[in-house]
């Protein structure tokens, strides 16, 4: 009886053993499996705080080495920063290294995050205005109107807007996409309301600089195109055709020294073409990529404009097909005209433009828009990007009385490209974040 | 007499001692099921739990405009675009739970479903009995178009199929095994780039 207790008693301590031992053993693998994910979860976010780290030096313009260590959350970061092309872009690497698990006896777990970076592509913006103010030059005078230019209740931005001053806003107008400026707006009661409509969200504190070394920048492309497609001291007109080929008249109103139809790859090699000292008239249906250019001859110059004659388009149209490689930048260093003298419209007339228009030092405006007779509606379909705000018309009494009415509609191809050499900021902006 | 006394008592303390043993078997092994149970619950969790971060991490990644990464935003439905295998090609991905099971005890549990792409989803019957999503703005509001989503709020709940005993209380508190996920701020950098 003695022996058969012990036995039992033996053979039960075994079998309690054995099932305590499982249940210990699930318990330790529950520990781990915590710990395991802790551990990655460390890595993960030591390898983002250091490309957050390594993004903000990038974008303050802080960088001072190629490569850097730090720490943080008990691990370490190694970050280093490499030159993608020829263009600015950047990539960002950072490997993280997290020693969580190797207090448990796991190995020292790692992770990565790789992040890209060009320069702020104008051409994203479906507005953008150095200051809110009118900028309009008339073609003999470098001096402005000036004068707060108030967007109200009715109007519309699609595609982003950004000011590098204050927004002035009356009432409710509607910005679909995200709206940025240096300044908080500037609000105003207006049909008794006062609330903007920031569908994509808000942020102030922006500046976006625009580097006069864009101009240089595209006069030397042009310059060093084969064949050059620089040209100096004369104006010149380009007009489009749908096979993708261009009538060059130089100068633009005789075509006595120039006067031939070329493909646009035969005219430039580069896709930028540029005049120093003179104005550029444009207008057709283009085919391919191309920029025009109008370079100013000097500081007190009143050259250097764009003349837009009437319907600039794509030849496939990108409204309809977004998928159209067809592209035009139009870049003035001065002003960009939608041309009225002797052009006739009336107040049904439409005139519609597809390009990203830059203007450096103005604005886009129609010529004399205060005094030139109604003249219909402006589609623009592109991108505008000036060194102030505009006014294309003048209205009394709610009607338009002079100049014309204009609907402004960004192409979102714009968002990732950009027509040959398109200006760009010299900020930073982040293209794609990569996380394991 | 005596030897009768000791049979009797010695039957009396055997039987208290194999009841004891019982009673300490049935405890063990209603633990051990227990700890067993939440230890699949937990593996379970991580492991999908490392999937949702995996893929929600690459929202947006090499879209050309941040906001078309989301196309379908429901409480218990995404769909996003990024190029989550980094071959350059952006994909359409879909994470979305199924209607609850009949079949197994437990009749909370749903399949959680992965599509890549349109092509088969790839169902995961781990146990998940909740998976919400909510949507939020730059601003920490809620999101009522997809373009204005900034940040997804993930809740996952994971649970065993059958229920196992209390840890404390024993059998007298059956209950399934549970565990809890919730992620506040999940945001890819890749939808908020603009800016």
């Amino acid at each position: 009886m003695g022996k058969a207790t012990l036995m039992y008693v033996i053979g039960l301590a075994m079998i309690v053993s054995y099932t305590l031992l499982n249940v210990t053993g699930s318990a330790t693998d529950a520990v781990s499996n915590s710990v395991e994910y802790y551990g990655r979860t460390v890595a993960h976010n030591i390898a983002v705080a250091g490309a957050n780290v390594g993004t903000q030096l990038l974008l303050s313009g802080s960088v001072t080495s190629q490569t850097m260590t730090g720490s943080f959350q008990g691990g370490n970061y190694a970050l280093r920063y490499d030159s993608l092309n020829a263009d600015g872009d950047k990539r960002l690497t950072v490997v993280s290294a997290a020693n969580v698990n190797e207090k448990f006896g796991g190995s020292i777990l790692r992770d990565t995050v790789i992040a890209t970076f060009k320069y702020t592509q104008f051409a994203k913006y479906g507005y953008f205005s150095g200051v809110e103010q009118n900028g309009y030059m008339t073609p003999t005078s470098n001096s402005t109107s000036g004068g707060n230019m108030w967007k109200v209740t009715g109007d519309s931005m699609f595609g982003y807007a950004h000011t590098n001053s204050q927004w002035h806003l009356g009432g409710r107008p509607y910005f679909h996409d995200k709206i940025t400026g240096f300044n908080a707006p500037q609000l105003m009661v207006y049909g008794g309301e006062m609330d903007p409509i920031y569908n994509a969200g808000s942020q102030w504190g922006v500046t976006v600089n625009r580097p006069p070394a864009n101009m240089t920048k595209l006069e030397n492309i042009a310059a060093s195109s084969t064949p050059p497609a620089l040209f100096s001291g004369q104006d010149v007109a380009l007009t489009f055709f749908g096979d993708g080929r261009v009538n060059v008249r130089i100068p633009a109103t005789t075509g006595s020294s120039r006067n031939d139809t070329v493909a646009i790859g035969s005219l430039t090699s580069s896709g930028v073409v540029a005049v120093k000292d003179g104005d550029v008239r444009v207008k057709g249906v283009y085919s391919g990529q191309v920029t025009v250019v109008a370079l100013k001859k000097n500081a007190a110059a009143t050259n250097g404009n764009i003349w837009i004659d009437g319907d600039i388009v794509a030849n496939n149209n990108p409204w309809n097909n977004p998928s159209s490689t067809d592209m035009l930048g139009l870049v003035a260093e001065r002003m960009a005209y939608l041309t009225t003298t002797g052009i006739p419209r009336t107040p049904a007339s439409i005139t519609n433009i597809q390009a990203a228009i830059y203007a450096h030092l103005g604005v886009f405006a129609v010529e004399n828009y205060s005094t030139t007779p109604v003249g219909g509606r402006i589609n623009l379909f592109g991108a505008l990007s000036m060194n102030a705000s505009t006014s294309t018309g003048r209205i009394s009494g709610g009607s338009l009385v002079n100049g014309m009415l204009k609907s402004i509609r960004h192409d979102p191809r714009f968002d990732s490209k950009a027509p040959p050499s398109f200006p760009v900021s010299d900020k930073y902006e982040l293209v794609s974040w990569w996380e394991k | 007499m005596s030897v009768m006394l000791d049979l009797i008592g010695s039957i009396v303390i055997s039987s208290y001692v194999i009841l004891m043993g019982l009673q300490l078997n049935a405890n063990i092994a209603g633990s051990s099921d227990a700890t067993k149970a939440n230890l699949n619950v937990q593996e379970s969790l991580v492991d999908i739990v490392r999937s949702i971060e995996s893929d929600f991490r690459k929202i947006g990644y090499n879209v050309a405009d941040p906001k078309t990464s989301i196309a379908i935003m429901q409480s218990n439905h995404l769909r996003f675009r990024g190029d989550i295998d980094n071959d350059g090609a952006v994909d359409s991905v879909d994470w979305y739970v199924g209607a609850p099971l009949t079949t197994l005890p437990n009749d909370s549990i749903r399949i959680l479903y992965r599509q890549v792409n349109n092509g088969t989803p790839v169902g995961t019957a781990l146990g998940v009995t909740e998976f919400k999503l909510a949507y939020l703005t730059e601003g920490g509001k809620v999101a009522t178009v997809p373009s204005q989503v900034w940040i997804i709020e993930t809740t996952l709940r994971v649970e065993s199929p059958y229920t196992v005993a209390d840890q404390i209380k024993g059998y007298e508190a059956m209950d399934y095994a549970k565990g809890f996920w919730r992620q506040t701020r999940l945001a890819s950098r890749n939808v908020k780039r603009h800016g």
